[in-house]
C-alpha cells in the first residue's frame, strides 16, 4: 500500500470514526478481566549499512495488564552473520545486545541467531540499496499549523517493487523514535516516477530548525510487519475494521518481533521563513 | 431434472380436477386513497377458504356456481362483505376504510383476523409504514430498518447500524428490495439512518426463511419494501421538520381513479449543525444526505396497469474544500401488470439499480480521485395462475446483467505524480426461473412447493488473477468483451406446509435452499460505504444455505393477540470471511483475500403481537447460536459469529391515550456481541503490541435500552383538512452507556501502562419532530 493511499485510508478511518462522534460519543475507562497467556520470546533487532554499533533487544511478552516494562532476557548468545563472517554481540545491559562498530553491505543477506537457554531463534533478511534523495523541502501541514511536512525530491527506481521508511531528526535529535511515528510506504502508486515534493514525514518544528530526513530501504516483510503493528495499535478503527489478529515477524520458533535489515540515505534542510502551505501551486 | 419432472407431474395432477361450471371473482383491494392493499384477505364463508391479494392488491378466486358471502379484510381496516350469486365471472374492486374510533363500537366482528394462523407462510413479519411511525424514532427519524431489527430472529449489527443479521446470516445475506429493485447499501451517515424515507413507503415485509421461490440471490432473508402508489382521489401533502432532517411528500391523481403519482423528498441538515460549532475548522465542513422517491401509476384499462418507481439518495461529506466523499444508491423500476384472464395475473418489470462512491483530495499535484460503482439491469416476468380454490401457481423467469467496477484511484491534474491503481472490472449474468404451487388439499392443510433454478455466469471484459494454494498470485487471464468464462448453476427447492389444528392455531413447517452469487467484501461489524460487492468467480464459490423451520401459531382473545413460536436450523456452506489483516480496499487481487468456510445457526423465536385496539405492539424473544468454522481462520477452530447474541428481547408498545395523545415505548436487550480481546502484550519499536485471544473469545457487555415517545395531534376533527402533530422521542431514556466498542491502549502518561476504555455513542437523546398533513 502506497504512502498516499495509506494517508487517504487514514483520512477515511478518521471520517468513519468521526461521524458518530459528531452526534455524540464518549469514552469511559473500564475494568475488564482478561485471561493470562504463555510467555513468548520477543526480539527487536536492527542491522544497517551505517558504520556504528547495531543493537538487538530480547524481551518476553507479559499479561496485557501487567503494566511494567517488558521482562528482559539475559544471558543469551547472539550472533549476526553475513554468510561468511559471524559477528558476536555483547550484552551491554539487561536484554540489550550490541555488535562492535561496523557497517553492513547492501546486497548481502544477514542472519540473526539467538540461543536462549538452548532454544534457537533465527531470522534472515536481505539488505536493499537505498536510492539517493536529491533534496528535501518543507510545507505547512494542512491539518495542523504547528506541524511541518517534510517533502522529498528523488527519482524512484522503476525496476522493482521497493519499500521505504522515513525517520526525522530535529536539530540532531531523533523525533520519530516510536514506530508509529515512522512513515513507511511501498512504491505501487509512484513506481519509476520522479517524486517531486511528496510529504513523507511530519515534524512539530519552527522556522530555522534543522531537519534531517532519513530514508530506509526496508524489505517487503518488514513493511508488512510495521503495517500490522500499526493496524493492531494506533490505526485500529474499531467496528469499522476487521477482527484483530495475531501476527509474526521473520523470526523462527514462534518468537515475536522482527530482525530488520536496511540501508540508509540522509538529506538535511533548514526550515525557511516562507514555508508554503501544502499543495499550493 | 427428475425432481423437476416429478414436480410438474404433481402440479398437473392437482390442476385437472375441475369439471363443473366454475367462475372467477377477481379484482383489486384498495384503501380510501386508492393505495393497493398488499396481503388483504378474501374469505369465502361457505367454503371456509380464501385467498390474499398480491403485491399489486390483486386477487382472483375461482369457485363453483353458487351463492357465496365474501369477507374482505385487512388489519386496521373495516371488513367489507359482499354476497354474490356466482353464475358468471365477476370483477369486484373493493375499497376498505380505515378503522376509526367512532365506528369502533358498531363493528361487527366478522373479521378474518386469524390470517397469521392460516396463511401458508411462516418466518415472516409485515409492518405497515404507519405502524413503523408509531415506534419511538432515533433522533426523530422514522426508520424501517430500526423497526425490522426489533423482530424475533433479527439482530442489529451494531448500535445505530442499518445492518442487520437474520437467523445467523451475515449482513450481506439480506436481499433488500425497494419496489423490486435491489438496494445495495441501505445506510445513510455510516448506518445511523437507513435510506428508506418512511413517508414514501407503504409497507415492508421481512422473510427470515421460507423465502418464496420467486425470490433468490441472497442466503438469509428478503426484505420486501413497497413504495406508496400515490393518492388516486385527491391532492395530498405531508411533511415534517425534525432534528435531523426535513421531509415533504406530495401525492395526487393524474387522472382521477386512473392514475396517480407520489413524490417524496428528505434532506438532512447535519451541516447546519456543524455551522453552529464554535470551531472555525468544523464550520468549513459539509455533511448531509438526501433522498428522493418518485412513483407514478396509470391504469390503462381493467387488464393493464403501469407503474414507474424511482429512487435517488446520496450522502455528501466535504472537509474544507480539501477532501470530499460522497456515495449513494439509485433504483428505477418500470412495471406492467397485465391480466391475461381473470385467472392469470402477470407482471413484467424492467429494473435498474446502482451504487457508487467517490472520494478525493482536491488539490493540484497531490490530488487524487477514487471511484467505485456497481450496477444492475434486470428484466423479469412473473405470472400467477389461479386455477381453482385449491391451487395457486406462480412461475416466472428473470435475467440480470451485473457490472462491477470495484475501484479506480488516479491522480488528478496534469502534473500528477501518481500512477493509476485499478481493480479489474467485470460483468456477470444471473438467470433464474421458478415455479411453485400453493396447494390446499384439505380445508385445514396448505402445502406450498416450488423450485427455483439459477445460473450465474461471469462475463468479460475482465482480468482474473490466478492464485496458488497459498493465495499468492501466479498470473492473470484476460477475457474479451462478452466472453463467458465461468458458469455456476443450482437448484433451490422451497417448500412449506400449514396444518390448522382449529381456527385459532396451526402448525407450520418449511424448508428452503438458497444460493448467493455476489458477496460483500466487508470484514467489519459496522459496515462502511466503501464496502464493495464481489461476484462469485473461478476463485470464489457461491454461498449456499439450507434452512429448516417449524412453528406453532396460536391466537388468543378473539384473535386480538397473535402468538407464534418457531424453531429453525440453518446450515451454511461456502461462507465468506477474510484472511487476517485483509486488504479489501483498492486491492486488485482482492479475491486472494477471501477465505471460505462453513457456518451453522439454530434458534428459537417467540412472538406475541397485538395489532388492533388502543394498545398495540409486540414482544419478541430469540434464543440462538451461530458458529463459523474456517480452516484458515482462528487455526481452524470453531468460533462464534460476531453477531452471535444468544438472548435477544424486544418489547414494542404503543398506546393511544386519547384521540390527541399517543404514547409509545420500546425496550431492547441483547447479549453482548462476541469480540476478540488482548490477553498478552509485548514491546516493539517503543510501542506495546497486543497478543490476542482466540477469535471472538470474549463478549461485550450486554446491551439494553429504553426509548419513549409522545405524539400530540392537532386538528383531530374530521372536518379540518390541515392536521398536524408534534412528536417528542427520547432515545436511551435511562441513559445506559452501552459499549459500542472497547479500546485497549497505551497510556500517554506512563508508556508501560495499558488501559481499556469503552466508547459509547448515544446518551439520553431527546428529539422533536413536527409533522403536517393536508
Amino acid at each position: 500500500m502506497n504512502q498516499k493511499i495509506k494517508i487517504m485510508k487514514r483520512y477515511i478511518t478518521i471520517i468513519l470514526i468521526a461521524i458518530p462522534f459528531i452526534f455524540s460519543a464518549c469514552t469511559e475507562e473500564i475494568h475488564i478481566d482478561l485471561d493470562s497467556t504463555y510467555d513468548r520470546i520477543v526480539i527487536e533487532g536492527y542491522f544497517t549499512d551505517e558504520y556504528k554499533t547495531h543493537q538487538v533487544k530480547i524481551t518476553k511478552s507479559a499479561d496485557y495488564f501487567s503494566n511494567a516494562s517488558a521482562p528482559a532476557i539475559t544471558g543469551a548468545t547472539v550472533t549476526i552473520s553475513d554468510g561468511t563472517n559471524t559477528f558476536n554481540l555483547t550484552e551491554i545491559e539487561d536484554g540489550l545486545y550490541e555488535t562492535d562498530t561496523m557497517a553492513g553491505v547492501p546486497g548481502n543477506t544477514y542472519t540473526l541467531n539467538a540461543d536462549i537457554d538452548g532454544a534457537i531463534y533465527t531470522a534472515s533478511s536481505y539488505m536493499f540499496t537505498c536510492p539517493p534523495m536529491d533534496s528535501i523541502g518543507f510545507a505547512r501541514n494542512i491539518w495542523d499549523d504547528e506541524w511541518i511536512d517534510v517533502l522529498i525530491y528523488a527519482q524512484e527506481p522503476g525496476d522493482e517493487i521497493n519499500h521505504y521508511a522515513w525517520r526525522a531528526y530535529k536539530n540532531d535529535t531523533l523525533v520519530t523514535d516510536t514506530l508509529h511515528e515512522v512513515e513507511f510506504s511501498d512504491d505501487v502508486f509512484i513506481n519509476g516516477s520522479y517524486v517531486n515534493g511528496v510529504e513523507v514525514q511530519y515534524v512539530q518544528a519552527e522556522i530555522g530548525d534543522t531537519i534531517m530526513l532519513e530514508m530506509h530501504s526496508i524489505t517487503e516483510d518488514y513493511y508488512e510487519y510495521i503495517l500490522k503493528v500499526m493496524l493492531e495499535t494506533v490505526w485500529n478503527g474499531g467496528p469499522f475494521d476487521g477482527p484483530p489478529a495475531n501476527f509474526y515477524g521473520n523470526l523462527s520458533n514462534e518468537a515475536l518481533g522482527f530482525f530488520a535489515v536496511y540501508s540508509v540515505q540522509r538529506q538535511t534542510g533548514i526550515i525557511p521563513p516562507d514555508i508554503p502551505d501544502a499543495y499550493e501551486d | 431434472m427428475k425432481q423437476l419432472l416429478l414436480l410438474l407431474t404433481v402440479l398437473s395432477l392437482s390442476l385437472v380436477s375441475w369439471s363443473q361450471n366454475k367462475y372467477t371473482i377477481s379484482g383489486h383491494v384498495k384503501d380510501e386513497s386508492g393505495e393497493d392493499l398488499i396481503g388483504s384477505t378474501i374469505y369465502v364463508k361457505e367454503l371456509n377458504t380464501g385467498t390474499v391479494t398480491n403485491a399489486y392488491g390483486f386477487y382472483s378466486i375461482t369457485l363453483k356456481e353458487g351463492t357465496y358471502q365474501l369477507d374482505y379484510s385487512y388489519v386496521g381496516y373495516e371488513t367489507q362483505t359482499r354476497k354474490i350469486d356466482l353464475n358468471q365471472n365477476h370483477g369486484i374492486n373493493i375499497t376498505l376504510n380505515e378503522t376509526s374510533k367512532k365506528i369502533d363500537e358498531v363493528i361487527v366482528t366478522a373479521e378474518r383476523k386469524n390470517s397469521n394462523v392460516i396463511k401458508a407462510e411462516m418466518s415472516t413479519m409485515k409492518l405497515q409504514a404507519k405502524e413503523i411511525k408509531k415506534i419511538p424514532a432515533f433522533m426523530g427519524e422514522v426508520d424501517i430498518i430500526k423497526a425490522i431489527q426489533m423482530m424475533p430472529g433479527v439482530q442489529a449489527s451494531s448500535e445505530g447500524s442499518s445492518g442487520f443479521n437474520v437467523r445467523g446470516g451475515s449482513a450481506d445475506q439480506n436481499l433488500i428490495l425497494l419496489d423490486e429493485a435491489t438496494v445495495y447499501n441501505a445506510s445513510h451517515l455510516m448506518g445511523f439512518f437507513s435510506v428508506f424515507n418512511n413517508d414514501a413507503i407503504k409497507d415492508v415485509k421481512l422473510y427470515k426463511g421460507d423465502i418464496p421461490a420467486a425470490y433468490g440471490g441472497r442466503l438469509s432473508s428478503l426484505l420486501d419494501i413497497r413504495m406508496k402508489d400515490g393518492n388516486m382521489n385527491k391532492f395530498r401533502a405531508n411533511g415534517g421538520i425534525g432534528t435531523v432532517s426535513s421531509r415533504l411528500t406530495l401525492e395526487s391523481p393524474i387522472i382521477k381513479e386512473k392514475g396517480s403519482f407520489i413524490v417524496s423528498g428528505r434532506r438532512s441538515y447535519a451541516d447546519l449543525m456543524l455551522l453552529l460549532s464554535s470551531n472555525e475548522e468544523t464550520k468549513k465542513n459539509k455533511l448531509y444526505f438526501y433522498d428522493l422517491n418518485l412513483k407514478g401509476n396509470y391504469k390503462i384499462n381493467d387488464k393493464n396497469r403501469m407503474y414507474i418507481s424511482w429512487y435517488l439518495g446520496r450522502d455528501v461529506f466535504e472537509y474544507d474544500d480539501l477532501f470530499g466523499f460522497n456515495w449513494g444508491n439509485r433504483t428505477f423500476t418500470l412495471r406492467w401488470n397485465h391480466l391475461f384472464s381473470e385467472r392469470v395475473f402477470s407482471n413484467f418489470s424492467f429494473i435498474m439499480s446502482d451504487y457508487d462512491y467517490e472520494l478525493g483530495q482536491y488539490s493540484s499535484a497531490a490530488g487524487f480521485k477514487w471511484t467505485s460503482d456497481m450496477s444492475d439491469i434486470k428484466i423479469k416476468a412473473d405470472f400467477t395462475y389461479y386455477p381453482n380454490t385449491k391451487n395457486m401457481v406462480r412461475f416466472g423467469v428473470n435475467g440480470t446483467f451485473h457490472h462491477f467496477n470495484p475501484g479506480l484511484a488516479k491522480g488528478t491534474g496534469d502534473e500528477t505524480i501518481y500512477n493509476e491503481l485499478k481493480m479489474p472490472e467485470s460483468n456477470a449474468l444471473e438467470w433464474a426461473g421458478y415455479i411453485s404451487n400453493e396447494w390446499k388439499p384439505l380445508e385445514n392443510l396448505t402445502i406450498n412447493y416450488g423450485l427455483r433454478g439459477t445460473i450465474f455466469q461471469n462475463m468479460g471484459k475482465s482480468t482474473v488473477y490466478n492464485f496458488d494454494e497459498n493465495y499468492e498470485k501466479i498470473d492473470s487471464t484476460t477475457y474479451g468483451s462478452g466472453d463467458i468464462y465461468n458458469t455456476f448453476y443450482g437448484l433451490e427447492p422451497r417448500a412449506n406446509f400449514m396444518y390448522a389444528l382449529n381456527s385459532k392455531s396451526s402448525i407450520k413447517g418449511s424448508y428452503s435452499r438458497t444460493k448467493q452469487y455476489i458477496h460483500l467484501a466487508s470484514n467489519s461489524t459496522a459496515g462502511s460505504p466503501l464496502d464493495i460487492w464481489v461476484p462469485a468467480s473461478p476463485n470464489i464459490n457461491p454461498q449456499l444455505a439450507d434452512q429448516f423451520a417449524l412453528g406453532y401459531f396460536r391466537n388468543f382473545f378473539d384473535d386480538t393477540y397473535e402468538t407464534s413460536i418457531e424453531v429453525y436450523y440453518k446450515d451454511m456452506k461456502n461462507q465468506i470471511d477474510f484472511r487476517d489483516h485483509a486488504e479489501l480496499l483498492l486491492n486488485p487481487e482482492i479475491e486472494g483475500e477471501f477465505r471460505e468456510g462453513n457456518a451453522s445457526s439454530y434458534g428459537l423465536e417467540l412472538l406475541v403481537r397485538k395489532q388492533t385496539g388502543d394498545f398495540t405492539g409486540w414482544i419478541s424473544y430469540t434464543l440462538s447460536k451461530t458458529e463459523r468454522e474456517f480452516p484458515e481462520i482462528n487455526d481452524g477452530k470453531v468460533y462464534p459469529a460476531s453477531y452471535d447474541k444468544p438472548h435477544n428481547v424486544a418489547i414494542v408498545a404503543n398506546y393511544e391515550l386519547s384521540r390527541r395523545i399517543t404514547v409509545a415505548a420500546n425496550w431492547v436487550y441483547s447479549t453482548g456481541a462476541p469480540v476478540t480481546f488482548p490477553i498478552g502484550r509485548y514491546e516493539y519499536g517503543n510501542m506495546i503490541v497486543p497478543i490476542y485471544s482466540d477469535r471472538n473469545d470474549y463478549r461485550m457487555p450486554d446491551y439494553h435500552r429504553l426509548d419513549f415517545s409522545l405524539t400530540y395531534k392537532f386538528g383531530v376533527n374530521k372536518e379540518k383538512r390541515f392536521k398536524s402533530e408534534l412528536n417528542l422521542s427520547i432515545y436511551n431514556v435511562y441513559n445506559r452507556k452501552n459499549a459500542w466498542m472497547i479500546n485497549f491502549y497505551q497510556y500517554d502518561q506512563d508508556p508501560t501502562v495499558t488501559k481499556a476504555e469503552k466508547v459509547y455513542l448515544f446518551p439520553i437523546l431527546p428529539s422533536l419532530t413536527y409533522n403536517f398533513y393536508f
